[in-house]
């Protein structure tokens, strides 16, 4: 639905007066959670994002792995709630269907230094009590023939795995919808303003809001947000992070998620398989002073140096796309999960670095009991913890498929030949809460144009699909919404 | 004898019509797309059939002509429907807005076709806004679809299709800033270089590439730089404006169907090794077309799609006399590389060499000795050249040969 | 365009007849004799001939087609070369252009454009 306040889901029309109990800043995976699990309560809920779709920043550009928590220092809030996203996430991908594989992780060992690092690790996971195991040469190339043969030893550690981002954005938005909360896309928080009532004025490029606790999960931006509430002892800097995926033909190459031993500037380079059978190789990890998505040259290169020298394998000759993501790294060496200093009823979860995406239940089960510092929670009755997506017909038996292209031939009719996904799966991803707008938005949803061709064949087709369905000109129908547009629209207008 | 041929391009369209002429009973073209055709409907422009017809026809009448065949000549069409799965006892499964279906014909015809590589093949940094497009997908989007894909253009890539592709966009009036290509040399036919670009001046910078797309929603610029010995040299980098990337950086068979029946994939063809009849190593299984090789030309896309189609029907069980021909120095594909022994014809095999060569001779050699030779002028990589083998040289050949096809220059 | 035709000295085409694409080597001298080398063919000889005297090209576009349940343009061609400084003229001539199903390649779209006693024909058939 579209209002003048931004597109907004599961709602009318947004009255400028709006008041909420909990409004979120930020539909990353750590908004997306809180949100999820505020809905259990008798609570007005709204998550606000400044992008056109959920997940669409830090959340959707990270390497998708489920670490085991033996990295984190151990005493710190980041490995306490690693430790806890690990279990939560077993439960909630249950709940919310959400692809997730417990592949197991190595960290590989070629030398001395590499050793002691390795050594470390192992000692930090009994100290937190997670699963980790010490193995040999013979044992690590036993699991994982392929890596590079002058492996010394590595780290084992059966529960870690990979898990789909963007469904889990997704599905976790989904299911707080599904609960009562509300959604507004393409809305950005200038300023918050604590007002003499007690009440945040929320102020957005589309008007003001009024909420009576306020969290900043803003990803990157979560010190601005802070500083505009007059909190300043906090700042952050991206550290990108540039990757390589390749074709699903060689997705099998590893069976575990491989690392190299860390050192002091992260977990270096990684290779490992995603949820949908393709090879995920990176990243990298660079300081920058200003946000640039943007990959390098020089980037690039390195990824493929550093995969090379876990795993040798012509990843080049495989490769269909490259992406970076930026890290949040804040100015403590923790994640900060905690009430503001100057606000009352402003919470912040900032510096939200690795391992966010597996802390993020974590930090949600945190934020709540934060709130329950300012506001009485009530659980609902009918809360309702499931979430499905709509069918996925490549994950069907073909006689499952066959009754529902009987219900609609649409979904006998492939737009995406790379990953066969139906014109009834686009379609029913365009009517799905939080719905697909775009062209981004349908392919985290259904992976049309994630495939091997990149949407050569297919984005033509989804811009008619596009534009019929939701009733836009050629030229309103994009990419990633603003001005992301496809095409300027028929190139006979006007002529007569 | 029941044949499915899978695709409805020119290959399809052609390996079905001469199925059936040969006397199948019953042939089915499986065509994914709402229309028979191919690549062929989205190119417009002419410069096809000089060979098959002996005329110059545009890429659609290329196309109706086949059509017309296809029509006179009983074959079943099958439209919206696309082969989703291929086992390797040749059961289909098709998906179709009616429902799934599973045929298991006698003999199977894979007449796929290729897909573009896209930008994410060749890594070119930068951010990633909308507005790059494979050139094949820009083709169909402003001649099948109708749409103004870019106002201010630049192109990656001067193969034929890149060249085309620029005019094209041209003609419907965007500003198209140039085409950048890799190489030293154009890589698609002299005649486009010259209707293409020269005729509407149009740069075409040869040892160029792009290095970076810029724009944060929609692309506002490129970044292009000459290269040297693979590598851009530092302070060539140019700045061109523009709100499109085009690129044609190549095809690649679409071989997926192929490799699901167990077929291995040739690295140099992108596609499973086939016999003169365009038969795998599967006995009753064919690929022709752009789905075992890049051809180029339509012209020869028919031409193999027909010899598959009636040997389809004659079939009963492989000569198991096979030779091997593999690519040798100076030669980056053959075409084919099984050589089926004691045919009633002499094979025809195709070869494409990896730079230009003015004047050379292409060889045929079994270890060190030389079965046959050629002498060549103006070999080009864009173009598929014929190695014209004799009835007493293909006679020499013997079972279980490995062939090297190669050339040199003086 | 880049080359000249009232340039009394050695000119070089590509050929644009057939795939070969011959180096035309075309000389013009002082009586406006004009001499090709490098042409595989006679063709090539006739096509410098026109390049020099009056450069001349097909062109190949797209018109608006109504009706059809699948398709919303019908390719086209002009039927005769068009002088090669006046294309822009015909394409946007040809941009003006709507027609309805039942069309069938050859039929004349839109009959001497320009006057130049050109016709811009259908390359495809489409029945509905
Ligand atoms: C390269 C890289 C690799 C990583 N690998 C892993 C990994 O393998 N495993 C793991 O566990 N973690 C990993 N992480 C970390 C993990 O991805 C992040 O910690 C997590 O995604 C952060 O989620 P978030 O919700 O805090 O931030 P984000 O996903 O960035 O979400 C913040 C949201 O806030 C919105 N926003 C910002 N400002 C405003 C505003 N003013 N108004 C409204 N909305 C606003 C943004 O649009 C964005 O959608 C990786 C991170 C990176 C960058
Ligand atoms: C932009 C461009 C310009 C060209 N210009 C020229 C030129 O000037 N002169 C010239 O001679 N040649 C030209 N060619 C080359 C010529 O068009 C091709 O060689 C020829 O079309 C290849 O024919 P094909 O039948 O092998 O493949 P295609 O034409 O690609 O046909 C393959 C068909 O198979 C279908 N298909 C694929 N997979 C499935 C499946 N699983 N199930 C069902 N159906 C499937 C596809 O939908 C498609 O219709 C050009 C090609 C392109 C792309
Ligand atoms: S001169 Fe003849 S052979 Fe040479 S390109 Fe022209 S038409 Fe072809």
């Amino acid at each position: 639905m579209e209002t003048s306040s931004g597109k907004s889901s599961g709602m009318g029309p947004v009255a400028h007066t709006a008041v909420y109990d909990v409004i979120i800043i930020g539909a990353g995976i750590v908004g997306a959670a809180a949100f999820r699990e505020l809905c259990k309560y008798d609570l007005r809920v709204l998550l606000l994002d400044s992008l056109h779709d959920v997940g669409g920043d830090a959340s959707r550009a990270n390497s998708a792995i489920l670490h085991g928590g033996f990295d984190p220092q151990p005493g710190t809030l980041m490995s306490d709630l690693n430790k806890e996203g690990v279990q939560l996430w077993f439960q909630w991908t249950q709940e919310l269907s959400i692809d997730v594989e417990w592949t197991g992780s190595l960290v590989l060992a070629f030398n001395d230094a590499d050793i002691a690092e390795i050594t470390r690790l192992y000692h930090n996971g009994k100290k937190v009590r997670v699963p980790v195991k010490f193995l040999g040469r013979d044992e690590t190339l036993r699991r994982e023939p392929v890596v590079n043969p002058e492996v010394r030893a590595s780290l084992y550690a059966p529960v870690s795995g990979i898990i789909d981002p963007f469904q889990a954005v997704v599905a976790l938005v989904g299911s707080g919808l599904k609960n009562g909360g509300k959604l507004m896309l393409d809305t950005e928080v200038t300023h918050l303003v604590k007002l003499p009532d007690g009440y945040i004025a929320v102020q957005t490029n589309h008007g003001e809001l009024r909420t009576k606790v306020v969290i900043n999960a803003a990803g990157l931006n979560a010190a601005h947000i802070m500083r505009t509430a007059g909190e300043d002892w906090f700042s952050i800097h991206p550290r990108r992070g540039q990757y390589f995926i390749l074709d699903k033909n060689v997705g099998n190459l590893v069976r575990h998620v491989i690392f190299r031993a860390p050192t002091p500037k992260g977990k270096g380079v990684l290779v490992s398989r995603t949820t949908h059978g393709n090879l995920l190789i990176g990243p990298t990890a660079e300081d920058l002073t200003e946000p640039d998505r943007r990959t390098t040259a020089e980037g690039l290169a390195e990824v493929l140096q550093g995969a090379k020298y876990l795993v040798p394998f012509p990843y080049e000759r495989h490769a269909i796309a490259q992406y970076a993501g930026l890290r949040a790294i804040g100015s403590v060496d923790d994640f900060v999960v905690q009430h503001s200093k100057v606000m009352e009823g402003l919470i912040n979860a900032a510096g939200i670095k690795s391992p966010g995406l597996t802390a993020a239940p974590g930090i949600a089960h945190r934020l709540i009991e934060l709130v329950t510092d300012l506001l009485t929670l009530e659980e609902k009755r009918d809360f309702d913890p499931y979430f499905e997506f709509p069918p996925i017909l490549r994950e069907l038996p073909y006689v499952d498929r066959e009754r529902l292209i009987k219900e609609d031939p649409t979904y006998g009719h492939m737009v995406c030949r790379c990953e066969l996904v139906t014109e009834g799966e686009i379609k029913s991803v365009l009517r799905m809460q939080p719905a697909a707008t775009d062209l981004d938005s349908i392919k985290r949803r259904v992976r049309a144009t994630a495939g091997r061709c990149q949407g050569g064949f297919c984005t033509p087709r989804i811009i008619d699909i596009l534009s019929r369905e939701l009733n836009l000109s050629y030229d309103q129908v994009t990419k990633f919404g603003r001005n992301s547009k496809l095409v300027y629209g028929d190139n006979r207008r006007g002529d007569a | 004898m029941f044949v499915a041929v899978v695709g409805g391009g020119p290959a399809g369209m052609a390996a079905a019509v001469s199925a059936k002429r040969a006397g199948a009973d019953r042939v089915v073209i499986i065509e994914r797309a709402e229309r028979l055709g191919g690549v062929l409907p989205q190119c417009i422009h002419s410069g096809f059939g000089v060979n098959y017809y002996g005329e110059d026809l545009t890429g659609p009448e290329f196309a109706e002509r086949l059509r017309a065949d296809v029509k006179a000549s009983s074959v079943e069409v099958w439209l919206n429907a696309m082969v989703i799965e291929a086992r390797p006892d040749k059961t289909l499964i098709i998906s179709t807005p009616h429902g799934i279906s599973f045929v298991k014909p006698d003999a199977v015809i894979f007449a796929v076709g290729a897909r573009e590589r896209p930008r994410g093949a060749i890594a070119i940094p930068g951010a990633r806004p909308a507005g790059v497009y494979t050139a094949g997908t820009a083709q169909y989007m402003i001649n099948i679809q109708g749409f103004e894909v870019g106002k201010e253009v630049f192109v990656l890539g001067s193969g034929d299709i890149g060249l085309i592709t620029a005019r094209r966009m041209a003609l419907e009036g965007a500003k198209v800033h140039g085409v950048a290509e890799l190489m030293p040399f154009p890589g698609g036919l002299a005649r486009n270089v010259q209707q293409c670009l020269k005729d509407f001046n149009i740069p075409l910078l040869l040892s160029h590439t792009v290095t970076e797309v810029l724009g944060s929603e929609r692309v506002e610029a490129v970044k292009v730089a000459q290269v040297e010995n693979g590598k851009t040299v530092p302070g060539t980098e140019k700045v061109f404006p523009v709100d499109t990337l085009v690129l044609s950086v190549g095809l690649l068979p679409e071989a997926e169907l192929i490799r699901q029946m167990g077929l291995p994939i040739l690295p140099y063809t992108g596609s499973a090794a086939v016999d003169q009849f365009f038969q795998t190593d599967l006995p009753g299984v064919y690929v022709v077309g752009n789905g075992v090789g890049i051809w180029d030309l339509v012209d020869n896309v028919a031409m193999s799609a027909s010899v598959a189609g009636s040997h389809a029907v004659k079939y009963e069980g492989r000569s198991s006399d096979l030779a091997e021909v593999l690519p040798g120095v100076g030669v980056r594909v053959v075409i084919p590389q099984r050589l089926s022994l004691g045919e009633s014809d002499v094979p025809r095999i195709w070869f494409r060499v990896a730079c230009p060569i003015p004047v050379g001779v292409a060889l045929l050699t079994r270890g060190e000795e030389v079965i046959a030779r050629k002498g060549f002028a103006g070999l080009k990589p864009a173009e598929m050249a014929e190695f014209p083998l004799k009835e007493e040289q293909y006679r020499a050949i013997r079972p279980g040969d490995k062939l090297h096809l190669r050339v040199q220059q003086p | 365009m880049s080359e000249k035709t009232d340039q009394k000295s050695a000119l070089e085409f590509t050929c644009i007849v057939c795939p070969v694409g011959c180096t035309l080597n075309v000389t013009v001298s002082e009586g406006n004799q004009i001499r090709v080398l490098g042409n595989r063919c006679p063709k090539g000889a006739e096509y410098a001939l026109t390049e020099v005297t009056n450069p001349q090209r097909y062109v190949q576009s797209t018109v608006v087609l109504m009706g059809s349940k699948t398709e919303r343009r019908l390719p086209v061609k002009t039927d005769k070369p068009v002088p090669k400084d006046r294309i822009f003229e015909v394409v946007n001539e040809i941009r003006k252009v709507k027609v309805n199903v039942p069309v069938k390649v050859g039929d004349v779209v839109l009959e001497n454009v320009l006057g130049l006693g050109v016709n811009v024909v259908a390359t495809r058939t489409v029945e509905e």
